[in-house]
């Protein structure tokens, strides 16, 4: 019941945040051993998905720090050399575009990267997430903004192309 | 409006939070600066892109949390200590070891006198008490009379005294 809840968001977030399926696999492995390590400590669903949330982040950021931290440095010749990892998920958007656009996620800060994950992918509303990772609304939108502003310039030079 | 100003903007012309003078100020920057109207229409895109990377996880990665909770280890209750565990501690087994260290010290070399004449007199008395006691269980186990072990106490009170008093008597023979 648990796992078919919140794995889908937890897997996404981890996903999307790293752009690594093994990684998001393992992240999401992580935050369950947590999650029933302390189930007895939740009452409420509010709490609860705060407290998912806030894991997943430490857990993302932790791991970033640890095993991504020269990923800057690397990441322009794996441009050129990795082929693009396939993904099984339809839309509008190819699969080539869908993987690039992972790939400049990457580019972005850590904190900022997981809140826009939050907001544009799991569509959480501004208040839910000032809520569950216990921040000020107005410093959610700013980080929100900047992180769509990068973006979209990293996007304007692939566009461009 | 500067460019830095506008585009600080964008997330509430998105959400359409603006009031409407700041609006009109906002468009009409983005009318006239090519740059940020350019980077505007990628903002819009980006979030129509973005939602599409919502994804569901492979199926392994779901039997794989599934199981994690028939894997977790079951937590081990903290039993309490018994006398012996208590006793057994590092620092009473060094104290003990030291003891004996000192005793055969005292025993075997004269260092120290007195604390040899103590250790063989009280070598002797244990000598004596386990004679006494050897002599005391092939009695009972001759007779099969259980008014032995009474017998066997006074005699062996009478006996310490006596061995006590001897020890007061005795004197250090020097040099």
């Amino acid at each position: 019941m648990l796992v078919e809840n919140y794995s889908r968001a937890i897997y996404s977030v981890a996903y999307n945040f790293f752009n690594d399926r093994d990684t998001a696999a393992d992240i999401c492995q992580e935050v369950f051993i947590k999650l029933f390590r302390n189930l007895d400590k939740f009452n409420d669903g509010e709490n609860f998905t705060a407290w998912l949330l806030a894991v997943t982040r430490n857990y993302c950021i932790d791991h970033w720090r640890k095993h991504y931290k020269n990923y800057e440095q690397h990441q322009e010749l794996d441009e050129k050399l990795l082929p693009v990892k396939e993904t099984p998920e339809e839309g509008a958007l190819s699969a080539d575009n869908r993987a690039y656009l992972r790939r400049m996620l990457l580019k972005l800060d850590p904190d900022l990267r997981y809140i826009l994950i939050l907001r544009d992918i799991e569509e959480l509303s501004y208040a839910e997430i000032a809520r569950k990772l216990q921040i000020p609304e107005g410093t959610v939108k700013s980080r929100i903004n900047r992180a769509r502003l990068r973006l979209s310039e990293l996007m304007v030079s692939r566009r461009a192309e | 409006m500067k460019c830095e100003e506008a585009r600080e903007l964008f997330i509430e012309l998105i959400d359409n939070s603006l009031p409407p003078f700041m609006r009109k100020d906002l468009e009409n920057h983005l009318t006239a600066c090519a740059q940020c109207q350019q980077l505007f229409e990628n903002y819009q895109q980006l979030l129509s892109e973005l939602g599409e990377l919502k994804s569901e996880p492979p199926f392994w990665v779901k039997i794989k949390l599934n199981n994690i909770f028939l894997q977790l280890p079951e937590e081990k209750p903290q039993r309490k200590k018994n006398v012996f565990q208590i006793l057994m501690n590092k620092w009473v087994v060094a104290v003990a070891a030291m003891l004996i260290v000192l005793m055969n010290l005292f025993y075997f070399t004269n260092i120290f006198p007195p604390a040899n004449r103590g250790m063989r007199t009280l070598l002797a008395s244990a000598e004596a008490l386990i004679c006494k006691a050897e002599g005391f269980f092939e009695q009972v186990k001759d007779s099969g009379n259980f008014i032995w072990l009474t017998i066997f106490g006074k005699t062996l009170f009478a006996e310490n005294r006596f061995q006590s008093d001897k020890n007061i008597d005795r004197r250090p023979q020097g040099g």
